[in-house]
């Protein structure tokens, strides 16, 4: 259990005074994102949609490709400004990033010329924040998600699913109460994925983040979320929101599970394919 | 005790057997240098037959013995000649790298100055720049430092366009990156651009080399005073057909120490920073 | 909670996509005439000696002024420079194609090939003047030396770059070599040859320019040097202008080539 330094919680707003869990609210409220506005082609990527997520939940967001999940999930990394309507974090409209959020993306997005625990601690140089304290906590992070022995390895010297184990301790070293994960596993092989959806799954556990995952993969959604919102095809729009009902802690066998296959069934239905 | 659960270990190649893989390099080595070494034996050999058999001019072409007589006999004036054209290729492509990066920089960090400045660059690249060197001679005279400045003016622009296409390589999700960690522009130009550039930059390193020596040999030629361009002048003038292609040779030697003085940095610089 | 208007930019309309266009050819054009200006301003109002830097408008004078004699110096070189790159171009796809079918020829002959481009090819202008005498046999001699290289590795490398697939299923379709690569590696190598072409004309001319130079006997590198020497810095400017021009053409009429070798093809 990583304990939050004092330092930190200084160098954190007023989000500090709240346990870390009940921070990290995300209100998205009639969205919508057109690029080339005005135009001759302006192209609608995200038709007006609202949904909220709870404090401490993990919700994905699960669509066919190009329906703008992506940028739904930018737009709420204030990295990208909704043409219509709002995202808010903790109560924050989201105009520009914010410190206490984390972000993964599907490709780990390692710097090649740093050493993993170098690439850990990244975000503390970044942020301008001292980094002494930060090499303790990137290296059991590291230890945690099972890359002991590998702290000083070059990214061109880990696989790819070693690289994801590194970004996903990257997004977490700085403690944000928000995590958002753009298919982080997309690009690995299935063996790969069910291994890091169960390390996803230890780390999160420990660290009790609110997180929003897209993903197009909806056995990977069912069985990392308490949430799933089904978006349509673009323009996309949320459709569906289901309930996810198993406890926590969740091994790989649920997938077996009747129940899992029923739930996956019903979204499969949900989603609209993009016509041949 | 073997936890079926646990994160694999990474794989360690099989242990070869160490005088198996330096065979084998040696091997390659040879496959890769004999066809040469022995295609350019049979013509050197084959040239200095036809010489020695009268077949060839020894005015026009004399014979590769002649040539290395020429040029043990001459060494102290052709290396003495040398130098003007090495420091001076080597000043030439020192500062036209110096100004290079640093306009490559401040164009790709405006906008701005990117949509209004590239254009002009990109058209100041189709003029024949050669054609200038006697507009040079006018403005700066017949001396060294002309045909620095010379050389400078055309090594240029080949680095330029190499910084700025480099400065755009990293791939997109770095950038989003590190806005998500709030960095500053400047130091995510700085500190995560420009390592993803440093590929392109030596690329175009090793044009501006190439432009440099051309500079100055021409210089040399036009102004024919000093300089290995001048030595290969005088000696065409003076049907001395084996001092120059001495001159040629050294001019060659000029060429290799060159790049190999850009290896080593280039070593050196993707010691600390390998983006590749 | 915080109002839609006051968190969301507003959206982009008409007019200011049609500013984002023009905004995207007014600031290139804008600074380059604005250079221009600056240029004829300074000259103007410092008095630089138009043996130094002369004003936009002397440039133009001189243009029109000897265009006879522009022309006629403009002849020699054109013409040089095209048929070396003529030749050049002949030889380098001629050379490279039967390169391509012998791997150890390729082997011996390629890294020699890169050695000798260590040497800045004018550097080999004044052996061709021994061997050739002053006059067009040099410059076009040059001109193809220097254009041969770029069209020849240009065209090794695209003949080698051809999908090891294809290659493979015409060897499996039994095809002979000949045809295997009259059907498939020519037309792959095609990207590749061109791009090696247009590197070639730009060279071909430089090459003739130098030739010029250093002959001095007709051609714009000669007037060029001529009027150096007579300090006619506005009839230099002028030399140059056309000769951008020139080059610009030849590198156009390279692309337009290009273009319809991809019609043909019917890509």
């Amino acid at each position: 259990m990583i304990t939050v330094s004092a330092e930190t919680l200084a160098a954190s707003p007023a989000s500090a005074s709240i346990a870390p869990q009940a921070a990290g609210y995300v209100v998205v409220e009639g969205v919508r994102k057109i690029y080339n506005a005005g135009s001759r082609q302006p192209v609608e990527a995200v038709a007006p949609t609202s949904f909220t997520v709870k404090a401490g939940e993990f919700v994905s967001l699960l669509g066919p490709s190009g329906c703008g999940k992506s940028t739904l999930l930018m737009m709420v990394a204030g990295l990208d400004a909704p043409s219509q309507g709002t995202v808010s974090v903790a109560g924050r409209a989201m105009t520009s990033p914010r410190a206490e959020t984390g972000i993964m993306f599907q490709d780990p997005t390692l710097l090649p010329w740093k050493t993993a625990i170098e690439n850990v601690v990244f975000p503390f140089r970044a942020m301008n924040r001292p980094v002494a304290l930060a090499f303790d906590r990137a290296g059991a992070l590291l230890d945690q998600v099972g890359l002991h022995g590998f702290h000083h390895h070059k990214p061109r010297q880990l696989s790819g699913g070693m690289r994801q184990r590194v970004a996903i301790c990257r997004a977490l070293v700085y403690e944000p109460d928000l995590l958002l994960m753009d298919e982080p596993f997309s690009a690995l092989d299935a063996i790969t994925r069910d291994e890091m959806n169960l390390v996803l799954m230890k780390m999160w556990q420990e660290h009790r983040r609110t997180a929003l995952f897209v993903t197009h993969s909806i056995r990977e959604a069912v069985y990392l979320s308490d949430r799933v919102l089904v978006m349509s095809r673009r323009p996309g729009r949320i459709i569906e929101d289901v309930r996810i009902p198993f406890a926590r802690p969740r091994g790989l066998e649920i997938g077996e599970t009747v129940e899992f296959n029923e739930i996956c069934g019903h979204l499969r239905s949900k989603i609209e394919h993009v016509p041949h | 005790m073997s936890d079926i659960g646990a994160l694999p270990a990474i794989e360690t190649p099989l242990r070869r057997d160490f005088w198996l893989d330096l065979g084998d390099l040696g091997r390659r080595g040879v496959g890769l240098v004999a066809p040469p070494a022995v295609a350019a034996t049979v013509l050197l050999g084959g040239w200095e037959l036809l010489s020695r058999g009268g077949f060839l001019s020894a005015r026009l072409l004399p014979a590769p013995s002649k040539i290395f007589d020429t040029l043990v006999r001459s060494l102290g004036v052709l290396m003495e000649q040398a130098q003007p054209t090495f420091w001076g290729a080597l000043a030439g492509i020192l500062c036209a790298a110096a100004l290079g990066i640093a306009l490559g920089l401040a164009v790709s960090y405006s906008r701005t100055l990117m949509e209004a400045v590239y254009p002009t660059i990109v058209v100041f690249q189709l003029i024949p720049k050669v054609a200038l060197a006697p507009v040079f001679l006018l403005w700066f005279g017949t001396g060294f430092a002309a045909n620095v400045i010379f050389s400078v003016f055309i090594a240029f622009f080949p680095v330029v366009v190499a910084t700025i296409t480099g400065l755009q390589a990293a791939p997109a999700n770095y950038e989003r990156l590190c806005r998500s960690l709030m960095m500053s522009r400047l130091r995510m130009f700085l500190t995560v651009k420009f390592p993803f550039a440093l590929p392109h930059i030596f690329s175009g390193l090793r044009i501006g080399v190439t432009f440099a020596v051309i500079g100055v040999v021409l210089g040399e030629f036009i102004t024919a005073q000093t300089g290995l361009g001048y030595i290969i002048l005088f000696a065409a003038n003076n049907f001395e057909t084996a001092l120059l292609l001495a001159g040629i040779l050294l001019l060659c030697g000029v060429g290799i120490v060159l790049f190999v003085f850009f290896l080593a940095l280039e070593t050196i610089v993707y010691r600390a920073y390998d983006s590749r | 909670m915080v109002s839609t208007t006051e968190a969301a930019p507003p959206i982009a309309t008409p007019a200011a996509a049609v500013f984002d266009r023009v905004r995207l050819l007014v600031l290139p054009v804008g600074f380059g005439v604005g250079l221009l200006l600056l240029w004829q301003a300074l000259t103007v109002i410092f008095h630089y000696p138009k043996v130094i830097l002369p004003a936009p408008s002397d440039i133009f004078a001189a243009l029109t002024g000897n265009f006879a004699m522009i022309c006629q110096q403009t002849i020699p070189t054109m013409r040089d420079a095209l048929a070396g790159f003529a030749l050049a171009a002949v030889f380098g796809i001629a050379m490279a194609s039967l390169f391509s079918f012998n791997k150890l020829l390729r082997a011996a002959i390629y890294p020699l090939i890169v050695v000798i481009q260590l040497v800045p090819k004018i550097a080999w202008t004044p052996l061709f003047i021994v061997w050739v005498g002053i006059g067009w046999q040099s410059r076009l001699t040059i001109a193809t030396f220097i254009a041969f290289f770029p069209i020849f590795i240009a065209m090794m490398a695209g003949l080698e770059a051809t999908d090891r697939s294809l290659v493979r299923l015409c060897q499996g379709l039994t095809t002979t070599r000949w045809r295997t690569f009259w059907l498939v590696r020519l037309p792959a190598s095609m990207p590749y040859l061109f791009a090696g072409l247009k590197i070639a004309i730009t060279l071909a001319v430089i090459g003739v320019i130098v030739a010029e130079f250093i002959s001095a006997s007709e051609g714009l590198g000669f007037l060029i040097l001529r009027s150096a020497a007579l300090l006619q810095t506005d009839v230099i400017f002028a030399a140059i202008t056309v000769l951008c021009v020139l080059g610009l053409a030849f590198y156009g009429a390279v692309h337009a080539g290009e273009i319809a070798v991809r019609k043909w093809h019917g890509e």
